[in-house]
């Protein structure tokens, strides 16, 4: 087995962060705030080239339910996984599998969070694909050794030379 | 957390080659990412439902910092309605 500090650290953590997460109501800031971080350090900037074409990405756990499974809203843990849309997805075709904020605006108006028409009109290109993610999640390893790995072929792949995040 | 996975994706981006800017709404966690907007919309960062006009405000700032920032920028949109 490969060894992985960051992990390491993290599985030190994670039975503590269950017991208080296993409370009722779960403790979330007896087990949140004592995560192990990684690196959170800054990358130096990269300045886009050419024009525009943006990959947009959200972490508010959309998902189009015709062909994709929600994400684990409920789980106590989070769920670590993403999932890719079509650009061109209707907007009443996506669900929100997150339980961490209200959905009501984002129902309402997609462009509170998914802002495509928006970007349109400003002549911006979008990719062919909307990424998404559920920004709670406890799995941070898993997320950074498999899903952001993902996230970043897919954008390249969409031969985008931006992207534009946006967490709830 | 959503900032703080965000600002993981953000800089793993920028590191592949690809520039980013985020849109949100917490200004400690987004200090660590190359470009970021913040706005005061809980559970709506672009703008509340409706509002066109602030969507596009906030996505033209965005636009801004992504094409012509030349250090990492925090921009806090404070004037949008």
């Amino acid at each position: 087995m490969v060894r992985n500090e960051y992990r390491e650290r993290w599985a030190q953590w994670l039975p503590s962060a269950l017991d208080a997460l296993a409370k009722e109501p779960p403790d979330f800031a007896a087990a949140i705030p004592q995560m192990p971080l990684p690196d959170m350090s800054r990358a130096a900037l990269v300045q886009p080239t050419g024009k525009l074409r943006v990959s947009l990405i959200s972490s508010s756990g959309a998902y189009d339910p015709r062909i994709q499974a929600p994400f684990a809203a409920s789980s106590i843990v989070g769920d670590p996984t993403h999932r890719i849309l079509n650009v061109d997805t209707h907007a009443n075709q996506i669900e929100f599998a997150h339980e961490h904020f209200d959905h009501a605006s984002a129902k309402a108006d997609l462009e509170c969070i998914i802002p495509r028409a928006t970007l349109q009109s400003l002549r911006v290109t979008l990719s062919r694909h909307l990424i998404s993610w559920t920004g709670y999640l406890l799995d941070w390893p898993t997320f950074i050794e498999a899903t952001i790995p993902q996230i970043i072929r897919r954008v390249q792949a969409d031969r985008a030379s931006a992207a534009l995040i946006v967490p709830i | 957390m959503c900032h703080k996975t965000a600002s993981l994706v953000a800089n793993a981006l920028e590191r592949a080659g690809i520039a980013t800017v985020v849109i949100g709404t917490m200004h400690k966690p987004l200090q660590v990412v190359p470009r970021a907007v913040v706005t005061r919309y809980i559970n709506a960062p672009v703008g509340p439902a409706g509002d066109a006009r602030t969507h596009r405000q906030v996505i033209a700032e965005a636009l801004d910092l992504l094409q012509y920032a030349t250090e990492p920028r925090l921009q806090t949109l404070r004037g949008a309605s």
